[in-house]
């Protein structure tokens, strides 16, 4: 049953997109980027109308949709059956791909920031005018973060009627199939061979960082009691947080003392200095952790901006338009997309809004050395249009974000050298090759002198947010390094496929080296737990418990109302809010940790999560009121809350049983397991 | 972050301003007219339709302006190019942006002045409901006593575009500001051609001081001193002086100069053992820009140059009958702006028909009276409460001891008199001249010889009313006299008047020098509470009531006026049970009332008042702030709060450390 309403889920979202595709396509006969930039178009506009008005229940859409879709489909049918069929083919299998994985993996658990996404993703998911309510901590809004992704998550499972975790797991695949489709697009763009351009495309999907290639040489994969799947994650962990984390694991051989040698006490700038952990996410990883966190969204927008420069400055622009003659409306839509790509990235993933904008900035002061100016109308109207329907989320945005300046790095937060060069070789190798090919070509002349500089600035500053210390660049080079790894490789990588047998020879070396990071993916895939498989609500983690499987069902029936969850020692990252978020309801407590980040420490977050632990162990004076504080409606008291303190459940019984009733699930002697509802 | 935002919101602003100046030209040719005439009229319109139906959030509006905004400057943008629209516009952004610089440099709302009292009149009008609103300082009364048509159009505003009260406050100063400077381009322009002489005039109007600016250098010396705190202290005071002279600052003087040409009040030149001389300030267009305060007198310098720039206009034949009409307009609209001012208003009116009589050409009445009844029949129903409700305020004779010394009125007032005599010898436009002249001669000598006679008294029987009339004739006598002056024919006119401006202008000096030497630690936080949430537990607490469902809060009382009480609800748009009494008491009359509840709040601060659960559910108290200044106190009354209010409220904390504690008290059902 679960595979064919899957199947179906899957057939619906896939013809709607294929409809949004073919609807633009009069004014932007480029098929992925039609796809895409018509679903962003499409998200961005009701993210608009929703700031002045909640739009709740959706799912009378999709419906009209899917008609209006086919109908649109049928209108095309002649270009679908000449060969149009093969862009949505490769959609289709990118979309095959990524479902095989989240088929495999869709568990939403307390590991990485999936339930981070998952309580963005519900509170969107209310339907309420924006900004809603933060699902993590009810009695203020979710106006603080870049959320827009999770908005479009929230959205997508709002017209399909399902559930969050189901939302959010369809939504990464939709993400990454997008992803991979506008790769592959982008490398369509030149006169080379199919399997090089595959080859890229994987490189970029499932490929990894420099350090790729010899994370089975450096790092001990011998340990004793590890497992497969355990040294897979371990190398798969190693490819993107090397710097600062992993090189100080490194078994001891000639290699690792020649490539790595540790430091001494006396080489260190002081006493205390710790390694600065600086991180490089490829989207192979954010695969692995199953997140669908904002640089993800961000890889989407920067894909989509490479698409539109390599449709207006590549080397086949005159065979655009999948072999139609070229058009200047197209050109001008494309010219108002790749500006709209800058709000888009403020609301998306704010830390790379600068490069995206430096990107636009660059390719305008390249059109007027070119003697060819962009068209200003059409880049005003796409940069200003985005920017007016982001507006209503800018207004609360900008004013509870935090304000992180940019600042020069300190020599000592700078990455040694050694470590620079492991990391990011296979895109100095790119920017080198793509530099002597510069007088040639003079889109690679943009390219390279954006991303060099950009890559060299992310050596020079950072943006100063509240870590600090050895993080104190960790959120930059993370977001930064990623987006300009990604950049060059999608960049430059087409370029010197189509440049040459010799240039492609190199580009593939440096491409098979760094795919190389999907044989431990492979080796995940294989050994790792796949117990999950096909439970695509991503909650099977927490309902193998046939307890939490009922208290989820009765909680998701339930009217709305605030669910309190038990909070252990962890502040973060712990599976507190799980079964309140699942339901759909939000959380009296969320993750105290992220909560506190994110809104500048404040004190109260933390007294409140202190609080939250006295009510669990019956301490709490008071109970009542806090509860009615907090407007908490439901208690849980799960498996977790009885092993913690299998005494307090009376203590709370006799503190707050005058105002809400105990509705047990289970019952073994003494100990039960349930929730409280309030009486209402 | 911030910097985008507002980028974004002034773009719209300007943007959605371009279109009803589109729109407003079709009927007004020019272009300042257009865009001044068009604003109040949109808001006027819905000024009167609010008194009936209040219509809530209005967010939804902008998105369907910007749009027609856009589709009008995109299908016009020929005609618009030769049409001189965007000079217009130009001029306009020019002034807009040399004010928005100074709310960007200095955007605090705090209790100095009348700042808070304005943000609590904007906050008034900020939640849409059907006028008159809920009296946000004294609840469930409602604010029906005070002229705030002005701060009714800011909130508009912020209801537009989203803003919360303090960028409201800000952007609205800067608009209403902005909006004047333009009219007095417009009307100079009609008078003035070279472009240095009219620069000149602006410099004037924009920076200018009074007659003793280029003096304060000379009579009073300032010790030299590199703290940075005196530095900003000696800017600020030489700003101040060229305002205040008369009866604060002319004490202070302190060189021979000084001494000689304004000798202190010695114990024997006393008409009685405790006279104390007047404080008698002015507060001129330019000072308004420094001081910060979204104040009426700058609603009634749009009008005034408003009815200027139209009677420019009509001069000059650029507008219709049209004109007429909404000349007679700005009458009713200044009574609900800035009623001080009311009375000069008319008389600048009459000058007008008066003179348009002496031309034997006079004005049309049909569309005079139209125009004028027009709008009193839209200010009608603000009228209705606003006349049983206001204090009265009768027009009496001055005292002879209340006299402004002739010393005094001729250091401040001399330059206005020099353009008066050069008025009336000028003989390009010799009749309207005259008119002039005479028109801001006879206010300048009725502000002398008659005042309001509002609640104040002593050395400020007349403060109230010279602060609100001498800026008022300084603005028009300026710009009004100072345009015809130097478009003169005479080269001894107009040579004479530019070297009475230039001595005028040194005051730029001291305003560009207050601005750069004084600190802007706020700099782009136009929320206005910066200072206030730089603290942590302060930015969560205010973060946590603007969230929260409405209800009035309580704040504790710590003074009469002037004090942080309130600020909490007002930055965060909720009613406070109690604003400040003794501006209670002057907008109000005596009203017993405010100080019962006055003690009454301080007593609970105390944990002294009995009964204090019952009397905050009686008041409907739904927050009650525990902020930073309750704390220290001996003996702690926390506890015994706690335990009085505990059953029905909830203690939520911000910030706890020891007896240390901020938070506020919640209402559970």
């Amino acid at each position: 049953m679960g595979l064919i309403f899957l199947c179906f889920t899957a057939l619906l979202l896939l013809v709607n997109l294929a409809g949004v595709a073919l609807l633009l396509r009069p004014w932007l006969p480029y098929y992925p980027v039609a796809k895409v930039a018509g679903a962003l178009g499409f998200c961005l506009l009701l993210f608009f109308v929703e700031h002045f008005i909640g739009l709740g229940r959706l799912t009378w859409l999709w419906p009209l949709s899917s008609m209006l879709s086919l109908a649109v489909i049928y209108r095309w049918r002649a270009e679908l059956k000449t060969g149009l069929w093969r862009q949505e083919a490769v959609f289709m299998l990118m979309f095959a791909s990524a479902l095989f994985w989240k088929f495999s993996f869709p568990n939403i658990d307390a590991h990485a920031e999936q339930l981070t996404d998952l309580a963005f993703i519900t509170s969107y998911m209310s339907g309420v005018t924006l900004p809603p309510p933060d699902f993590w901590l009810p009695d203020q809004r979710l106006d603080f973060y870049y959320s827009f992704q999770q908005y479009d998550a929230a959205l997508l499972g709002r017209i399909l009627g399902l559930t969050t975790g189901y939302a959010m797991n369809m939504a990464t695949m939709v993400l990454l199939s997008m992803q991979a489709s506008l790769a592959w697009f982008v490398t369509g763009r030149i006169e080379a061979p199919r399997w090089p351009r595959v080859l890229l495309v994987y490189a970029i999907m499932l490929g990894g960082t420099g350090i790729a290639p010899f994370t089975h040489f450096i790092l001990d994969q011998s340990k004793p009691g590890s497992d497969p799947a355990f040294i897979a994650t371990t190398n798969i962990w190693a490819n993107v947080r090397f710097a600062g984390m992993f090189d100080a694991e490194l078994s001891k051989n000639k290699l690792t003392h020649t490539l790595f040698p540790q430091p001494s006490a006396a080489s260190l700038p002081s006493p205390d200095f710790q390694a600065r952990d600086l991180p490089l996410e490829t989207i192979s990883y954010s695969t692995f952790q199953g997140e669908y966190h904002a640089s993800q969204g961000g890889f989407l927008i920067l894909f989509l901006a490479l698409a539109c420069l390599s449709l207006l400055e590549g080397p086949r622009l005159e065979t655009a338009c999948d072999g139609a003659p070229e058009d200047h409306a197209a050109a001008r839509a494309l010219q108002a997309l790749l500006a709209a790509s800058v709000p888009l990235t403020f609301i998306t993933n704010t830390w790379v809004f600068p490069l995206q904008a430096a990107m636009l900035l660059s390719w305008v002061i390249y059109r007027y050395a070119r003697r060819a100016p962009p068209d200003w109308p059409a880049l005003l109207l796409g940069g200003f249009g985005a920017l007016a329907l982001t507006y209503p989320f800018i207004s609360y945005f900008a004013q509870q974000a935090l304000v992180a300046p940019i600042r020069w790095v300190t020599s000592v937060d700078h990455t040694p050298l050694n470590r620079f060069i492991a990391i990011h070789w296979p895109v100095l190798l790119l920017l080198g090759l793509g530099a002597l090919r510069m007088r040639r070509q003079r889109y690679a002349l943009l390219l390279v002198t954006l991303l060099a500089a950009l890559l060299l600035g992310s050596e020079l500053f950072y943006v100063d947010d509240t870590l600090g210390d050895k993080y104190n660049r960790f959120n930059s080079a993370l977001k930064w390094w990623s987006w300009i790894y990604l950049a060059i490789l999608l960049g430059i990588g087409p370029i010197l496929l189509g440049a040459g047998r010799v240039w492609r020879w190199m580009t593939v070396a440096v491409l098979l080296l760094v795919s190389s990071a999907s044989i431990d993916m492979a080796a995940y895939w294989y050994y790792g737990d796949k117990s999950a498989m096909g439970k695509i609500s991503g909650h099977y983690w927490l309902t193998q418990d046939q307890v939490d499987k009922q208290l989820l069902s009765w909680l998701t029936a339930a009217p709305n109302g605030v669910v309190l969850e038990g909070l252990g020692v962890e502040s973060a990252y712990t599976p507190t809010s799980a079964l309140a978020l699942f339901a759909g309801k939000p959380a009296a407590m969320g993750w105290p940790d992220h909560e506190g980040q994110w809104r500048g420490n404040p004190t109260f977050i933390y007294s409140n999560a202190e609080q939250a632990r006295a009510f669990y162990h019956g301490t709490l004076t008071n109970a009542l009121g806090w509860l009615d504080l907090n407007d908490v409606r439901y208690i849980v008291w799960v498996r977790r809350d009885e092993a913690r303190d299998p005494a307090a459940r009376p203590r709370i019984q006799a503190q707050i049983g005058s105002a809400y009733d105990w509705k047990p699930f289970w019952k073994n002697g003494d100990d039960e397991l349930g929730v409280w509802v309030r009486r209402d | 972050m911030n910097l985008i935002y507002l980028s974004c919101t002034v773009l719209l602003l300007l943007l959605n301003l371009a279109g009803v100046t589109l729109i407003a030209q079709r009927w007004l040719p020019p272009f300042a007219l257009a865009r001044s005439i068009g604003i109040l009229l949109i808001c006027l319109v819905l000024f009167f339709i609010e008194h009936f139906i209040g219509l809530g959030r209005l967010t939804w509006l902008w998105p369907i302006a910007t749009l027609v905004s856009v589709t009008l400057l995109y299908r016009q943008r020929a005609q618009l190019a030769k049409s001189g629209f965007w000079w217009a516009e130009g001029v306009f952004y020019l002034a807009f942006f040399y004010v928005f610089a100074w709310r960007f440099a200095f955007p605090t709302i705090y209790p100095s002045s009348e700042r808070v009292t304005d943000l609590y009149f904007i906050a008034n009008y900020l939640d849409g409901s059907r006028l008159p609103p809920l009296d946000h300082w004294y609840p469930p009364h409602v604010f029906d006593f005070y002229y705030a048509f002005q701060h009714y159009a800011a909130a508009l505003m912020g209801r537009l575009f989203g803003l919360d009260p303090g960028h409201t406050y800000n952007i609205a100063f800067s608009l209403l500001m902005a909006l004047p400077i333009t009219l007095a381009w417009e009307f100079i322009g009609r008078y003035v051609q070279r472009l240095p002489a009219k620069w000149l005039l602006m410099l004037v109007l924009v920076s200018g001081g009074t007659g003793i600016s280029p003096l304060t250098h000379l009579i009073i010396h300032h010790q030299k001193t590199l703290a940075q705190d005196k530095i900003e202290a000696d800017a600020s005071e030489r700003v101040l002086t060229s305002q205040r002279f008369s009866g604060i600052l002319d004490q202070g003087v302190n060189t021979p100069l000084g001494e000689a040409l304004f000798p202190h009040l010695k114990p024997e030149d006393k008409p009685t053992p405790d006279f104390e001389p007047r404080e008698l300030q002015m507060e001129s267009f330019g000072y308004q820009i420094f001081l910060g305060d979204y104040h009426p007198p700058l609603g009634g310098y749009f009008l005034l140059l408003l009815a200027l720039a139209l009677i420019g206009a009509i001069e000059a034949q650029a507008v219709g009958r049209l004109g007429q009409a909404l000349l007679a307009a700005t009458i009713p609209v200044v009574l609900v702006t800035n009623t001080w001012v009311f009375p000069l208003h008319g008389i600048l009116i009459l000058g007008w028909i008066g003179y348009r009589y002496w031309r034997k050409n006079p004005p049309d009445w049909v569309w005079l009276v139209g125009g004028g009844v027009a709008a009193l029949a839209l200010v009608y129903p603000f009228l209705t409460d606003f006349a049983v409700n206001a204090q009265n305020t009768p027009i009496r004779f001055t005292a002879t001891i209340d006299h402004t010394p002739l010393s005094r009125f001729i250091a401040q007032h001399w330059p206005l008199l020099v353009l008066m005599v050069l008025a009336m010898i000028n003989p390009s436009t010799r009749k309207l001249s005259i008119a002039l002249a005479i028109t801001f001669g006879l206010i300048l000598l009725i502000s002398e010889f008659v005042y309001v006679d509002d609640p104040t008294g002593g050395k400020y029987e007349r403060a109230n009313t010279t602060m609100k009339w001498w800026g008022w004739v300084w603005c028009g006598g300026v710009v009004g006299l100072g345009a015809v002056c130097l478009g003169s024919s005479a080269r001894l006119v107009r040579w004479t008047t530019t070297v009475t401006l230039l001595l005028v202008s040194v005051y730029a000096y001291d305003v560009a020098r207050y601005y750069v030497v004084t600190g802007k630690g706020d700099l782009g936080h136009l929320s206005g509470h910066y200072w206030l949430t730089q603290d942590p537990a302060t930015r969560d607490l205010i973060h946590y009531l603007k969230d929260a469902p409405r209800g009035i809060v309580l704040e504790n009382e710590y003074g009469n006026a002037y004090t942080n009480t309130t600020l909490y609800a007002l930055f965060s748009g909720k009613p406070a049970l109690l604003g400040w009494p003794l501006h209670l008491l002057a907008w109000r009359g005596d009203v017993p009332d405010v100080w019962a509840l006055n003690t009454q709040i301080q007593s609970f601060y105390a944990g002294t008042l009995p009964d204090s659960l019952d009397w905050l559910l009686a008041n409907k108290v739904r927050y009650i702030v525990w902020s930073a200044a309750e704390n220290g106190k001996k003996p702690n009354p926390f506890d015994r709060l706690r335990q009085q209010i505990g059953s029905r409220y909830q203690w939520k904390e911000f910030y706890v450390a020891g007896d240390y504690r901020v938070g506020v008290w919640v209402r559970v059902p």
